[in-house]
């Protein structure tokens, strides 16, 4: 450090300690962001009758009774609701990467009667709340005598409506050079080839960050599951943990946080391993 | 360019995969694939009814090989949000369960279907009955009773040196001053009792003064009576007997799991007699159910019971019959009594209660016990309450705890409670 030429206010001076202070502060407010969660992992290991008889975060006795009573405690044993979830997210996941990404296509790069409206009316959907759809949506699927199967939840997905991934991906694909595009027209591609050949490669952030986040909310999503999915064999995670409790009669507080730990697994390491590109995607795209 | 091409296959390509998509749904409204009648049982509760329930089905559809049963059911706070979006999209189930605050509401929309000469319902008490009755219209059926009253842990009252009080004389005062002293005596460890503002409880002090709680559409108790109810509330927080507003607030929000009794830290409270169980068991301790306290001069206890829970038919339905037979089996049937025992309420049908008397658990046979030694005291069960009244308990823990934080005077929270209860019942 040179010493500079005017003194500088204590407050601005660089602090020797820092890293390590800062390490500290971040770790501590981590932690304290974290508490719910400790929370739950050490109430998910105390006996059932000590978890509020006992809310403090170190458990006086450690049992995993709850998990044993929590994977056989309803219907059928809780992987196979995790199956249902998987399977139901697993097709969501790439419906919404293939439909999103065709229509983003379409609308950054080409040319089509109406585009600036239809480009608005996709828009205009983003700001439609969900439970303004809920009614019509679940008249249509009920016409359609696809209530109790995981096609209302799929479908819609299909057809791109998750305006908010095509308008991320549009924005995305807006940031490439078209001189790319032109380049491969010269060599003879069409427009399917330079989507696969050139956009799509260069939209891997975008795509991502879709992905991940079509996995969260999907794997979280419970009103649509609740409404669509009505017999108890086809229930997905978040609808199966809200038959461990019932207001009106006996709830069962330690197998429903020990399932729900259980539950959070596939999310943390679906982002662990997806990390990376979401940080790019959200450098790139501005979004968060 | 051959672009056009392109967007056709696109097009094609989508077409294909909606076909496909809408193969997969199942046999159309109301016939299964093989033929069987299908139908539709909606309700609530927790994973271990779910599995007693669909125990109960595999009985119905052993004996009716017809028909086949489809329960659909989630927990309790989001059942209300999907079948309100079933009826509204008239895709109602054929059965459905419902509460007694929800009774007007749908069946004044035309959602129900009167059940008098399809179920039968000789064996229900003819009051608890009526409960389920609408204009004259038998919409819903009782499954079984629950009477909101006093819990008492005797164990906790002993280890504060008190004595169980005389359930049959005792006033609002005898229980402040029993409150108070087991605070005081555990050294603060424990709390006497814990506030409710449940409006079963105001309902009962009403009736004490012979005040119904709806008078038609309108709040039938009296701004006097609503004010002298928050004094007993009042003195308890003074005579430390319960925790203090700010505390009573924070437990008020919880479940019954977290309760004061539950978690050791209270020796009484109110509730269902149905909780009794629930109770018992998180809190290891032995627990008692206690008539409510009267006024001093009162000529009723003021108690009654409430039907738990009820079934009822969709006016809709392509299957009435069927709808009918099922009820008829769910509230009739010995066996499936023996299944489902307690779970919705002590059964109301009383041939079916005498016959699982035996097998019930030792705390429904307390229950049982105490309710027919507070028979002859009981007030006639309310009529369904006006729609809106699922809003009665939020509107009136607000308005209490406004009292006992002191940002309103009693006067002034009565009155107020009153105009707003009154606007959201009109309707």
């Amino acid at each position: 450090m040179a010493t500079p030429s005017r003194p500088v206010p204590v407050l601005f001076r660089p602090f020797k300690g820092g890293p390590v202070v800062k390490h500290i502060l971040l770790i501590g407010f981590g932690l304290v962001m974290l508490y719910p969660l400790l929370w739950m992992i050490s109430s998910s290991l105390k006996p059932e009758e000590l978890i509020f008889r006992e809310p403090g975060l170190w458990p006086s006795q450690v049992t995993f009774d709850n998990y044993t009573a929590g994977w056989t405690a309803l219907k059928h044993p809780f992987g196979y609701y995790l199956w249902n979830s998987a399977v139901v997210t697993a097709l969501s996941v790439v419906a919404n990467l293939v439909a999103c990404s065709l229509a983003a296509y379409a609308f950054a790069r080409l040319n089509f009667p109406l585009k600036k409206l239809w480009f608005a009316i996709m828009l205009g959907t983003i700001m439609l709340p969900h439970h303004v759809v809920i009614v019509p949506q679940y008249i249509m699927f009920s016409k359609l005598d696809l209530i109790n199967t995981i096609w209302p939840l799929v479908m819609p997905k299909v057809l791109a409506t998750d305006a908010f991934f095509v308008f991320l991906m549009v924005q995305f694909i807006r940031t490439l050079p078209r001189e790319l595009d032109e380049a491969a027209e010269i060599d003879g591609a069409g427009y399917w080839r330079i989507f696969i050949r050139v956009v799509m490669p260069l939209c891997l952030p975008a795509l991502a960050t879709t992905a991940i986040f079509t996995f969260i909310w999907t794997w979280n999503d419970f009103l649509s599951q609740l409404l669509y999915l009505n017999n108890p064999d086809n229930f997905t995670v978040p609808v199966a943990l809200r038959t461990f409790l019932d207001a009106s009669s006996d709830s069962q507080w330690g197998p429903m946080f020990a399932m729900s730990i259980i539950a959070l697994g596939p999310i943390f390491g679906f982002f662990l391993a997806g990390q990376k590109y979401l940080i790019r995607g959200v450098a790139t795209t501005g979004l968060k | 360019m051959s672009s056009g091409k392109k967007v056709w296959s696109a097009a094609l390509l989508a077409t294909a995969m909606l076909a496909v998509t809408a193969a997969c749904g199942s046999g159309s409204g109301g016939e299964s694939a093989d033929g069987k009648i299908k139908l539709r049982f909606s309700y609530w509760g927790s994973a271990a009814r779910q599995q007693m329930t669909e125990e109960a089905i595999k009985k119905f559809e052993a004996k009716n090989p017809n028909i086949d049963v489809e329960g659909e059911f989630s927990d309790f706070a989001a059942y209300y949000e999907s079948l309100s979006t079933k009826v509204a999209a008239s895709d109602a189930p054929d059965v459905i369960t419902l509460e007694i605050r929800g009774l007007r509401e749908y069946a004044d929309r035309g959602t129900l279907a009167d059940l008098a000469s399809t179920v039968n319902t000789g064996d229900i008490d003819p009051k608890v009955l009526g409960t389920g009755a609408i204009d004259g219209k038998q919409y819903a059926i009782p499954t079984g009773v629950n009477a909101f009253s006093l819990v008492v842990s005797p164990t906790e009252l002993e280890a504060a040196g008190q004595k169980l009080p005389d359930d049959t004389k005792w006033t609002w005062d005898d229980y402040v001053n029993l409150a108070s002293k087991i605070s005081e005596k555990s050294g603060g460890k424990i709390y006497g009792t814990q506030q409710s503002f449940n409006p079963a409880y105001l309902q009962i002090f009403a009736a004490q003064k012979g005040e119904p709680f709806y008078n038609g559409n309108k709040i039938g108790v009296s701004p006097e009576t609503i004010k002298e109810w928050w004094t007993t509330h009042q003195n308890l927080i003074k005579t430390k007997g319960s925790p203090d507003a700010a505390k009573t607030a924070e437990i008020g929000a919880q479940s019954v799991d977290q309760s004061l009794l539950a978690t050791g830290t209270g020796a009484m409270g109110m509730w269902w007699s149905n909780q009794l169980g629930g109770i018992a068991k998180k809190s290891g301790k032995d627990v008692d159910l206690l008539r409510m306290p009267k006024r001093p001069g009162a000529t009723t206890g003021g108690m009654f019971l409430q039907p738990a829970m009820f079934y009822t038919a969709s006016s809709k339905s392509e299957h009435a019959a069927e709808a009918a037979k099922f009820i008829d089996f769910m509230i009739n049937d010995p066996e499936v009594g023996g299944i489902i025992l307690s779970d919705r309420g002590l059964p109301a049908s009383s041939k079916v209660l005498a016959a699982v008397k035996d097998k019930l658990p030792p705390t429904d046979k307390k229950t049982l016990d105490f309710l027919d030694k507070v028979k002859g005291e009981l007030a006639d069960p309310p009529a369904a309450p006006p729609k809106g009244a699922s809003a009665m308990e939020d509107i009136l823990t607000r308005y209490s705890e406004e009292v006992l934080f002191g940002k309103m005077t009693p006067d002034d929270a009565a009155q107020k409670f009153i105009t707003e209860a009154n606007a959201s019942i009109a309707g």
